[in-house]
């Protein structure tokens, strides 16, 4: 499958923090004759084995879940509901979004906003909290609150749409690119019918803490972890230290708490191999799956590769798919190598 | 009414750029009627009923929605903008826009994660913004996009029971009533205008208004309804779900009380809802038109609509349906003398 194509796929799965099964689905048919096996487990980490029987093994994550919001409460004079934040949700853009409320069945609705004409003049710059915003579906008090109840994950329903041949545009990008990165990565090495025994697993809970890839990482006897996930391509208004462009290729992390032997291995891969690559350098912890696979079952050696992306945690996350297509790339190069 | 709705929502067209929304109105209307544009893109139709009138009555709606306008090009390929109508920071950042080739553009965002302080919370100016029209460099944006060139927000139709959600709400709220009206027949002749340039000060319907030389002028609208999660109810200015609204006076036009009373009148007589515009805040085409000539006497009625001047405006098709219906009977009446 063209890597448009699946991110198209996997960006409309509904999977908020906790709730990541549809994206299971998604992922399952993606690889299905890839992987050997599927392992799933009680936080809900979908893991694909290629090359079971080798040893040497390398456990990749990328995480399912998305952020989103969640219900609060049902206000009983309006049927609006009351949300906060489940995931880093930036509430600067909640104003005037589409969403889906994940209830009893998926419904759409529109984050409240103020228009101009009723605007309070010193009100103009600033962005109203989520807890004092709330969602219309549009239905009555009495209909609502047997569709929805308190817990229910609210998703950002914005198009996925490509800006031209290279250029994908849309909410969750983060990390439905690392996840297309590891699904490339087993489709090579599935195809190279070598390499060492790989493990991806895709992990649920990454933006309320990463407590999914703590557990699978605790429950893998991989002794080395990469994550893959997004990182900030450069942009107006960024600090210089954002350097990473749009099609500049994958980001290969440099950390305190990665290890500095697999990110020089992975850049020596990138230049060998011809794969696009810039570095990403962190001061301490990096903020992604990593973080907790590093201390995981006595600690692992970990890595992190990274795909650059504009306007991170908004409904218009703009990538390059040929820097998703570099990652799985350097990711399968890893796997394959001694 | 809801499918007429819903295609001309999903046509775009903001202030000076009408032309798409008004060969949407010419295709649905067909032939048969006397139709003229003018100068500043306004559509004139006169509607023929089975009898002729007392007295010269317009029912106007204008055709422009807000929108985004380019202004120049940086050296990084972003496209740089200015709104096109009131629009607030917060109905743009994170959103799409399409141009009228069918570029989108996407509203740029820093990261949340990079902001410090009190940045987090800030909303940038719109002159801090920038579309990302997927392009590297000046030249290769240059070659999809012209300072002038315009867009308005990506379209997004969802039907939520009986609420309706669309950009463009206002005013093809009032452009689908009169495009029905006109479809369906009049008992009485009449004149529809499609009015342009309502968004940016009033303008297409000030040259229309001249030259139709109505006695009487109704004007359809769709205005802003707060009936929201964390408004009290003296501030809701009108509800949805709870009729037509009438204005008795806005920023723009202080009503004629006799018409205004009329249109009570008149929904109560026929079983129409409708509730008055309880604030006086926005403005739309009575402004101009209530002052054309030696004056007009001059009735807006809105369709209430929530999250106006954004991607994602909300109304009720009921309210839709009691705005189509107390437009034809007040039409009626006044076109027969009986205001």
């Amino acid at each position: 499958m063209k890597t448009t194509e699946l991110l198209r796929r996997l960006t409309a799965a509904p999977s908020a923090p906790g709730t990541e099964s549809p994206a299971v689905d998604v992922i399952r048919e993606a690889l299905e004759g890839v992987a050997d096996r599927f392992e799933t487990d009680t936080l809900g980490n979908l893991k694909a084995v290629v090359n079971e029987d080798a040893a040497d093994g390398v456990i990749l994550l990328a995480h399912m879940d998305k952020i989103g919001c969640i219900v609060t409460g049902i206000d009983e004079e309006t049927g609006f509901l009351r949300i906060d934040k489940c995931g880093g949700f930036d509430a600067r853009v909640a104003p005037a979004l589409r969403v889906t409320v994940l209830g009893q069945r998926p419904l759409p609705g529109v984050i409240i906003s103020t228009p101009p004409h009723l605007a309070s003049p010193d009100s103009a710059d600033k962005a109203t909290p989520l807890d004092k915003l709330g969602v219309d579906c549009g239905l009555p008090f009495d209909e609502i609150r047997t569709l929805v109840f308190p817990g229910d994950r609210i998703l950002t329903d914005a198009p996925f749409f490509e800006l031209n041949e290279n250029r994908v545009c849309g909410p969750y990008l983060d990390d439905c690119a690392g996840v297309a990165a590891l699904i490339r990565c087993a489709g090579l090495v599935k195809a190279a019918g070598r390499g060492r025994r790989l493990e991806c697993v895709f992990t649920t809970r990454e933006e309320v803490g990463g407590q999914g890839s703590a557990a699978a990482c605790f429950s893998t006897a991989a002794n080395t972890a990469v994550a893959v996930d997004v990182s900030f391509a450069k942009a107006p208004g960024l600090p210089e230290t954002v350097d990473a462009a749009l099609g500049g290729g994958v980001m290969i992390g440099y950390a305190p708490v990665l290890h500095k032997a697999l990110s020089d291995k992975f850049k020596a891969l990138a230049k060998e191999r011809n794969i696009p690559y810039t570095v990403e350098i962190m001061g301490r912890s990096t903020g992604t799956d990593a973080d907790e696979a590093l201390t995981a079952a006595g600690g692992k050696v970990t890595g992190l590769l990274s795909i650059p992306i504009r306007n991170m945690h908004t409904p218009v996350e703009i990538a390059d798919v040929r820097d998703i297509e570099a990652t799985g790339d350097l990711l399968a190069a890893l796997i394959l190598s001694d | 009414m809801k499918d007429l709705l819903k295609l001309l929502c999903e046509t775009d067209g903001t202030s000076g750029r009408e032309a798409p929304v008004r060969e949407k109105i010419l295709s649905l209307i067909g032939d048969g009627h006397e139709t003229t544009v003018d100068p500043l893109g306004n559509l004139i139709v006169n509607v023929r009923g089975k009898r002729r009138a007392k007295h010269k009555v317009m029912l106007c709606a204008h055709m422009d929605e807000v929108g985004v306008i380019a202004t120049c090009i940086t050296g990084a390929g972003l496209v740089k903008f200015t709104t096109v109508g009131g629009i607030r920071p917060e109905a743009l950042l994170g959103k799409t826009v399409r141009f009228e080739n069918g570029v989108i553009g996407a509203v740029g965002v820093k990261p949340v994660h990079l902001c410090g302080g009190d940045e987090r919370s800030r909303l940038p100016e719109v002159k801090d913004m920038y579309l990302d029209i997927g392009a590297d460099g000046k030249e290769a944006a240059e070659a999809l996009i012209a300072p002038g060139d315009t867009a308005v927000f990506t379209s997004n139709w969802t039907e939520m029971g009986e609420k309706l959600l669309s950009k463009a709400i206002d005013d093809r709220a009032g452009c689908a009533v009169m495009v029905d009206m006109i479809n369906k027949g009049v008992e009485v002749d009449l004149t529809f205008v499609f009015n342009t340039m309502e968004e940016v000060g009033l303008r297409g319907a000030a040259a229309s208004a001249f030259t139709v030389a109505p006695e009487y002028a109704i004007v359809l609208e769709g205005t802003t309804a707060a009936d929201v999660i964390g408004v009290p109810p003296e501030n809701r200015v009108c509800a949805l779900g709870k009729g037509a609204v009438v204005n008795f006076m806005d920023r723009a036009t202080v009503y004629d009380k006799t018409l205004y009373r009329k249109a009570f009148a008149i929904a109560e007589a026929n079983g129409i809802a409708l509730q008055a515009k309880a604030a006086v805040a926005g403005g739309n085409d009575a402004g101009s038109v209530h002052v054309s000539r030696g004056g007009v006497k001059t009735l807006t009625l809105n369709v209430p609509t929530r999250y106006i001047h954004s991607p994602s405006s909300v109304c009720d098709v009921n309210d839709l349906l009691s705005l189509r219906a107390l437009a034809e009977k007040t039409a009626e009446a006044f076109a027969d003398g009986d205001a």
